[in-house]
This record gives C-alpha cells, sequence and structure tokens, in this order.
C-alpha cells in the first residue's frame, strides 16, 4: 500500500528541512533539495513502507545535498565546507540507503552511499555505532567504506577516524 | 553544524535505534525536544503541506527525474509563498515611476521610510491610503521610500492568513535600499480573501531574516524594536 505522501512531509519535512539548511546554508537551494527529496518520495511512493522513516529521509536529504554542493563547487569558507565539498567530490554509485525500507526485493541488499556516511562520521559527529544504526550497515562495513573515502581529501585524511 | 542532529531528530521522533546511546540528560532533552517542535511549528507555517504537495507533485510530473540544478521548478521566496490561487504576479513596469514622484509632491527632502500602495483604475493609478475598500480583482502597485541607505522588506497578510514576502524578491534576509523611490517590478492582484489586506514595511540599520518577520505577523507580534527598526502599515479593507 502506497504512503501518504503529505502526511510524511508533516511528520518528516522539517527534519529534512533543517538538514538541507545546515549543509547548504542557503533558503532556496535548501527549499530545492527538500523539493527532490519527496519528488523521490512520490516515485517510490508504492514502494515505501512507513515504519519510521528519519534515517531514509535524512540520508535521501544528505545525499541530494552532497549532490547540490558537487555542482556548485565554491571556495570553501570553513573547515566544514572543505570537509563537505571533499565528500561530494568523491564518486559514489551506490546511493541506496533507501534500501531497508523497500518492500520490493529487487532493492535489498543494496549498500547505503559512502558520501552519506562519510557526511554522518566527518560532519555530524555521529559515532561509527550510531551511523551503523542509522543506515543499518554493521560498523565493520562502514568503517571500511569511510576508509576508502578518507584517502580521496587532505582535509578527511586529517580527520580522525 | 548540529552536532549528532539525526540522534535528536529520531529522539523527538521517537525513531531511535535499540542501540542508541543519547549523550544529553534528561534537562537537554527537553531542552532539544522544544528546540526542534518549535522549528516544525514554524517551517510547517511558513511551507504549508497542501502548498508543498502541489509543488511536488508537479516538480514530479515536470520532470522524469530530479534536475539538480535545473532552475526549472525550483523554488524563489516568491514561488514559495503561498499565493492564493487567483492573487498572481504579473509583470507591471515602469509608468508609474514619474507618476509617484509628481503626485506625491515631494522629493526626498527626509523623514521614516514609507511605502505606498496604488490602485490602476482606468489610465491612472489611484494612490490608497489607510483602509480604503478594496476589491477582488484589484491590480496594485506597490513602492517603496527611504530617506537614507537602510535594510528593508515589505510584507502582506491577507484575510485567510497568508502572508505574502512583496519585498525582497528572493533570499532569506532583507535587501539593503539606496536612498530613493522604488517601484516593485511587479504588480499585485488581490484574490478573495476576505476582509482585509494589511501590509507592512520594515526597515532596519542592519539585514534580519524574512522569517522572523513573518513569524511576528502571524503571530500578531510585529513592532518596532531593534538598531534603527521601523514598522509602517497600512490595511485594505476588502469589500464584495
Amino acid at each position: 500500500m502506497a504512503v501518504d505522501v503529505e502526511g510524511l512531509y508533516v511528520k518528516y519535512g522539517p527534519m529534512v528541512l533543517r538538514r538541507c539548511r545546515g549543509l547548504l546554508k542557503q533558503e532556496e537551494r535548501a527549499l530545492d533539495a527538500l523539493q527532490d527529496v519527496f519528488v523521490q518520495v512520490i516515485r517510490l511512493q508504492e514502494k515505501l513502507e512507513d515504519r519510521g522513516l528519519s534515517s531514509l529521509l535524512y540520508t535521501m536529504a544528505t545525499n541530494i545535498c552532497l549532490n547540490i554542493i558537487r555542482k556548485e563547487v565554491k571556495q570553501p569558507q570553513t573547515w566544514e565546507d572543505e570537509i563537505l565539498q571533499e565528500i561530494a567530490g568523491v564518486d559514489d554509485h551506490t546511493d541506496r540507503s533507501i534500501a531497508r525500507h523497500l518492500t520490493d526485493e529487487f532493492f535489498k541488499g543494496d549498500l547505503a552511499s559512502s558520501r552519506t556516511l562519510a557526511v554522518l562520521y566527518f560532519v555530524d559527529g555521529l559515532t561509527l555505532e550510531e551511523a551503523a544504526a542509522a543506515v543499518g550497515m554493521s560498523v565493520s562495513g562502514i568503517r571500511k567504506r569511510l576508509t576508502k573515502i578518507k584517502e580521496r581529501g587532505k582535509a578527511l585524511r586529517e580527520a580522525v577516524l | 553544524m548540529n552536532e549528532k542532529a539525526l540522534l535528536k531528530e529520531q529522539m523527538v521522533l521517537g525513531e531511535l535505534s535499540p542501540s542508541a546511546i543519547l549523550p544529553w540528560n534528561k534537562e537537554e532533552q527537553g531542552s532539544i525536544t522544544q528546540e526542534i517542535r518549535t522549528s516544525n511549528e514554524e517551517i510547517l507555517f511558513a511551507y504549508p503541506p497542501e502548498f508543498m504537495m502541489a509543488r511536488f507533485k508537479k516538480a514530479a510530473e515536470d520532470t522524469v527525474a530530479p534536475s539538480l540544478g535545473s532552475k526549472k521548478g525550483k523554488f524563489t521566496l516568491l514561488t514559495w509563498t503561498p499565493l492564493a490561487a487567483a492573487a498572481v504576479l504579473a509583470l507591471f513596469f515602469l509608468p508609474w515611476n514619474s507618476f509617484i514622484t509628481d503626485t506625491q509632491g515631494e522629493r526626498l527632502k527626509g523623514g521614516e521610510p514609507r511605502f505606498s500602495v496604488f490602485r490602476q483604475a482606468g489610465a491612472e493609478p489611484q494612490l490608497l491610503e489607510n483602509q480604503a475598500p478594496a476589491h477582488q480583482g484589484d491590480r496594485l502597485q506597490l513602492s517603496i521610500t527611504v530617506f537614507k541607505k537602510t535594510y528593508g522588506a515589505l510584507f502582506s497578510l491577507d484575510g485567510r492568513g497568508m502572508i505574502t514576502v512583496h519585498y525582497p524578491a528572493q533570499g532569506t534576509f532583507s535587501e539593503p535600499l539606496e536612498p530613493g523611490e522604488f517601484i516593485l517590478p511587479y504588480s499585485y492582484i488581490l484574490d478573495d480573501a476576505p476582509n482585509f489586506e494589511n501590509f507592512f514595511f520594515v526597515t532596519a540599520d542592519q539585514a534580519f531574516e524574512i522569517s522572523k518577520v513573518t513569524a511576528q505577523i502571524k503571530n500578531g507580534e510585529l513592532k518596532a524594536g531593534g538598531p534603527g527598526v521601523k514598522v509602517s502599515s497600512l490595511t485594505l479593507r476588502k469589500e464584495k
């Protein structure tokens, strides 16, 4: 059964917008990202189950914001901006954190976005355990992915893993 | 960045993982919960579900896949402002300019920041006074005048509680204004909202957040306060 998208907006929309504001620092860009998240939700509504979607929507928002940052590269103003730009610049074809929320078996078993994981850990300050719980992966799996992504950029190499 | 923001969100939503360990004491948890709930209310007021769902659905229909970076269907502060269907903004350029200066007969000698509302009536614009009657379909033109460099924003609140940001056209903060008269490049057609249309012109010595002012207007708490803050207002009575 399709999820109630408007109900999801009321429940999770403010969280998504706060997330987008935090990463993009500009209201219009954050609203664009919010829209992109819910456009995806509309497209997936037949396949989603409302079993607590905060992790899904939060990671979707993170990944969409990273795409925007990647597309609009600017001179970083802070260390956090620099980290975000480095993470955004990493090629990542495993954007499937939606996997565990989908009823369609086709999607299950896919992996969370490495870039999203990197933001959760390096920028948001989640522990490996917390990040693992957020995206439904093992701690060791996350550590392996983060180690790979860390090799890509100077600021990331200087961060502690 | 908001440290451990996801944990905070999940705590308030009741969606914490069973293994989650919260690094905050009870008092801090209460404070976080209150802060998020207040923010939720502000966001859902500024971006109402019905309006946003219409936007999302249209965007979903317009694009086969999200086109990040494309301006098509993207938000500007005027497009997200929940304008009622009939309250369209139409391009309406400068013939007003000379009229306003001549009619008011006053050329920036000094004084308080002010704004004017004109109604297109036949060939000539009509300056509307406070409490003037107005009707659905009236086409209004707005102008603002300041006598020194300042920051300003112009809003209206209709009888349905809808707030429109007339100036600035986009952005989250008030815009700097140079001394002089500024005719907004868009006219504004009144919709069928009942009872009144209240306009508010807010200026200040420093830039201010648009969302804070809209929240104050919504709560009936808009008043001058802070460095150089001035508020002027005008009400149109809506008649059928």
